[in-house]
């Protein structure tokens, strides 16, 4: 019974986590004396949740698989790092990730708070409380009823990359430390304090900006890497619930910096770290609730907490409006700054309104089939509209950020602008001729203009805080620099990609594009090395080199899987992409097998795999009817090879005999009559 | 300042209702097949693949087979381009496109797989166990 140990920690947690916040709740009652009993149960709140992490992870490293959630995503055969990533491979698991970082973040946030640290700790210990209260009913350490599983059902091969292995703790930091702003924007909307909260939780909401983004832009090189979709954005509502708490978390940044340099717009922030907030856990509720499963190419399925995660979701935008309401007359409004039109604060204001309005728009559309359903038939909208709508808008963001670099706080006059920006329209100018040479029209042209002219802005700003020796302040132009550079990239990738589908035929040069493929062989697949196909690439320049695009049976689940060679240089990508064709199994060689007969059949990846690479059947060149011929001729006149075939496909068939299938059978009828 | 605000309202609602007009145009309805046979626009049906019924043309490179919903409506469906990963594991398939001429012509497909959420994994075991299964 090493079970109890966990189960004991999470709701060790949640009574924890609810006294201590009813004991801070004493000390801002005027009992100062219980501030360390306060401090002592975070203390115990955090080691809690820690402990339950850490003994889900010796669980799933020990192969415990009489725990069910050890048994659904782990299993023998995985290595180290994936063992490691099937902690966050289920929702379980996942919920005690993002909780696991809230309670270290909180660590942090008791001793910053200072004066505010009652308040701040109530409302940053609530964000996490449903969670864990979810984590009560829903525990990840169920025990399965005997017998124990000899090996555990595994993990979804499609998450078995590295980069799976890190974009989930990567990501769930982002989500908890950006439960910091809220409770800080809560706290000082609840005891009035207007100012101090910004400068506290800049730091915090910087790590979400960059920790959302790195996430993303991790998922999205998964995407092209791991799941051959030749692509790195599907504007799945996956990832669009990644993507808009990025965009409000971005607003929020951004408005920080403007309250704490201009002592001004606080109704903004406050409303904005409620906002970006409640994004994440909007997104939370739809890629978890099982609400969307129809429209995802994501399987959601319902796991009964919809109702728990509606009740979160509801009372804290409940709470944040209420607070709002209740002292949105006693926010201090500031002098009316005098700026002209062509101020920072301006292009700030600016900033945040399309960053909102974005964010805004990418929920419209993921929340489609919801809205809908409301009024009649549910329906989805196309991804052409996510491309119609974040165009205009990254337009006008790139335009702002290139401004931001050369428009002061003091303002700037219009000639002040272009006598300062004259080099970088050059710059951008000269881009957009090379783009037009290359043959790039229409829109795409206007957009790379921008991003080359913004990055250049930017550079700028950045070369002339070296020269002041005043690095420090240096840091948004250089992320705008970035952020034009990567625009400009996505621009031209997203505009000038080109795919060709083809059949290559054993041996047979194949020009595609510029290069020329040679399909070889099939290399068959070792314990290290998965089933790939050898490809020969012949560059125009000459050069050759060996291409190895996987294609292979995950033994565990029986998916096919492709994994698409890669080849980048600086400018391009060669991405070739195996693409499944025909059979999947292959249930008639079993069959023929079972009765006996020896097997000769085409040398598909499917038939290779049953066949054990020839051991158990003759492998002929698919599509190849003259080795079919010599191949059956050769059979007929060896009679002893056929016998070696048909005894050992008759001892192999056993695998799959009824004797053996239905004990296997009925074991998974048990597991979904227990749920 | 306050101009500052007019403005960025303005945008933010300009760009709200361009949004909508945008969210409007492409929105595609989720039909039942009786009702797809009957529409003229893009819409979406959602089935189970028939597995008897795929064919792959590698000439024409077109992917064709029957969905079939629990009533026992049937739709067939083609799609030019690569089949999908996993297309036969599938639950069940989304076709996006067009009814014309007795059958979906697909722009999209969506091929919901046992993924990393919850309650995947009684699917995952049933195809470890029963590998014949799909083919």
């Amino acid at each position: 019974m090493y079970v109890w140990p966990g189960v004991a920690a999470i709701w060790g947690a949640l009574l924890s986590g609810l006294a201590c916040a009813g004991t801070y709740f004493a000390v801002d009652r005027g009992r100062r004396d219980l501030l360390p009993l306060a401090r002592a149960l975070y203390s115990a709140y955090a080691t809690c949740v820690v402990v339950a992490s850490a003994i889900l992870m010796t669980l799933l490293l020990q192969h415990r698989f009489d725990v069910a959630y050890v048994n659904s995503y782990s299993s023998l055969e995985l290595p180290f790092h994936f063992l490691l990533s099937t902690f966050w491979a289920g929702q379980e698991g996942s919920f005690l990730l993002w909780c696991f970082w809230g309670a270290i973040i909180g660590l942090f946030v008791w001793r910053s708070a200072k004066e505010q640290e009652a308040p701040v700790m109530i409302v940053y210990l609530a964000t996490f409380l449903g969670i864990i209260a979810i984590l009560c009913k829903q525990s990840p350490f169920k025990l399965l009823p005997p017998p124990t599983p000899a090996d555990g059902v595994g993990l979804n091969p499609l998450l078995q990359d590295p980069w799976m292995v890190i974009h989930p703790p990567v990501m769930f930091i982002g989500f908890a430390s950006l439960s910091v702003p809220f409770a800080f924007a809560i706290a000082g909307l609840w005891k009035k304090r207007w100012d101090g909260w910004i400068v506290r939780t800049l730091p915090w909401a910087l790590l979400t900006f960059l920790t959302l983004g790195t996430a993303i832009l991790m998922g999205g090189y998964w995407a092209y890497k791991t799941l051959g979709w030749g692509g790195y954005w599907g504007w799945d509502p996956v990832e669009n619930t990644s993507l808009v708490p990025w965009l409000f978390t971005a607003a929020l940044v951004h408005g920080m910096f403007l309250q704490k340099a201009r002592k001004r717009h606080r109704k903004i922030n406050l409303i904005l770290a409620c906002t970006a907030f409640a994004t994440i856990l909007y997104g939370t509720f739809l890629t978890r609730s099982g609400i969307l499963a129809d429209f995802s190419v994501h399987s959601f399925i319902d796991l009964g907490i919809t109702g728990w995660l509606v009740g979160i979701l509801g009372s804290f935008i409940g709470l944040s409006i209420v607070m709002l309401v209740w002292r949105w007359r006693s926010i201090p409004a500031a002098d009316e700054e005098e700026t002209p039109l062509l101020s920072r604060s301006v292009l700030f204001i600016l900033g945040i309104a399309v960053f909102c309005a974005l964010g805004l728009v990418i929920l419209l559309g993921t929340s489609a089939p919801l809205l809908t359903r409301l009024s009649g038939t549910p329906s989805q909208v196309q991804t052409s509209f996510y491309g119609a709508t974040t165009t205009p808008a990254g337009f006008l963001l790139l335009l702002l950020a290139g401004l931001v670099a050369f428009v002061s706080w003091k303002g700037a006059t219009l000639k002040e602008l272009f006598t300062s920006s004259r080099r970088s329209l050059i710059v951008g100018a000269v881009a957009t001729a090379v783009a037009l040479g290359f043959g790039a029209r229409g829109v795409a042209l206007v957009l790379l203009f921008t991003a080359v002219f913004t990055a250049d802005m930017n550079l700028q700003a950045v070369m002339r805080k070296a020269r002041t020796g005043k690095l420090g302040g240096a840091g948004g132009y250089l992320a705008h620099v970035g952020v034009g550079i990567m625009l400009a990239g996505v621009v031209v990738s997203g505009n000038y990609a080109r795919t060709q589908r083809i059949n290559l035929k054993v041996n047979t040069p194949t020009k595609v594009g510029d290069a020329t493929l040679t399909f070889l062989r099939v290399v068959p697949g070792t314990a290290e090395r998965k089933q790939a196909m050898e490809v020969r690439v012949e560059t125009p320049r000459g050069k050759s080199y060996y291409a190895y695009p996987k294609m292979y049976q995950n033994s565990k689940t029986g998916q096919l899987m492709a994994n698409p060679s890669i080849r980048s240089s600086a400018i391009t990508d060669l991405y070739i992409a195996p693409q499944t064709g025909g059979e999947s199994f292959g249930i008639v060689l079993l069959e023929a097998m079972a009765a006996g007969a020896p097997v000769l059949a085409s040398d598909l990846p499917a038939f290779r795999q049953v066949l054990d690479a020839g051991r158990l059947g003759e492998l002929f060149e698919a599509c190849d009817s003259n080795q079919l011929t010599t191949c059956a001729l050769a059979l007929l006149r060896a009679p002893a090879h056929r016998e070696k075939l048909r005894i050992a496909g008759l001892e192999a068939v056993q695998r799959y005999d009824w004797s053996v299938l239905l004990p296997e059978i009925l074991s998974v009828y048990e597991l979904v009559a227990r749920r | 300042m306050k101009k500052g605000y007019w403005i960025a309202a303005a945008l933010t609602l300009a760009f709200l209702g361009f949004g909508l007009t945008a969210f409007q145009k492409t929105l595609t309805p989720y039909l039942s097949f009786e009702e797809a046979r009957k529409s003229k626009g893009v819409v979406q049906v959602m089935g189970g693949l028939d597995k008897e019924s795929d064919r792959y043309d590698t000439t024409k490179e077109e992917l064709s087979f029957d969905l079939v919903d629990p009533a026992g409506g049937r739709m067939p469906v083609s799609y030019r381009g690569t089949k999908p990963a996993n297309f036969r594991d599938a639950i069940s398939i989304v076709a996006i496109g067009r009814f014309q001429d007795g059958r979906i012509e697909a722009e999209k497909l969506l091929v919901k797989c046992p993924s990393k959420y919850q309650g995947a994994e009684v699917e995952k075991a049933y195809s470890a166990t029963v590998p014949g299964k799909t083919s």
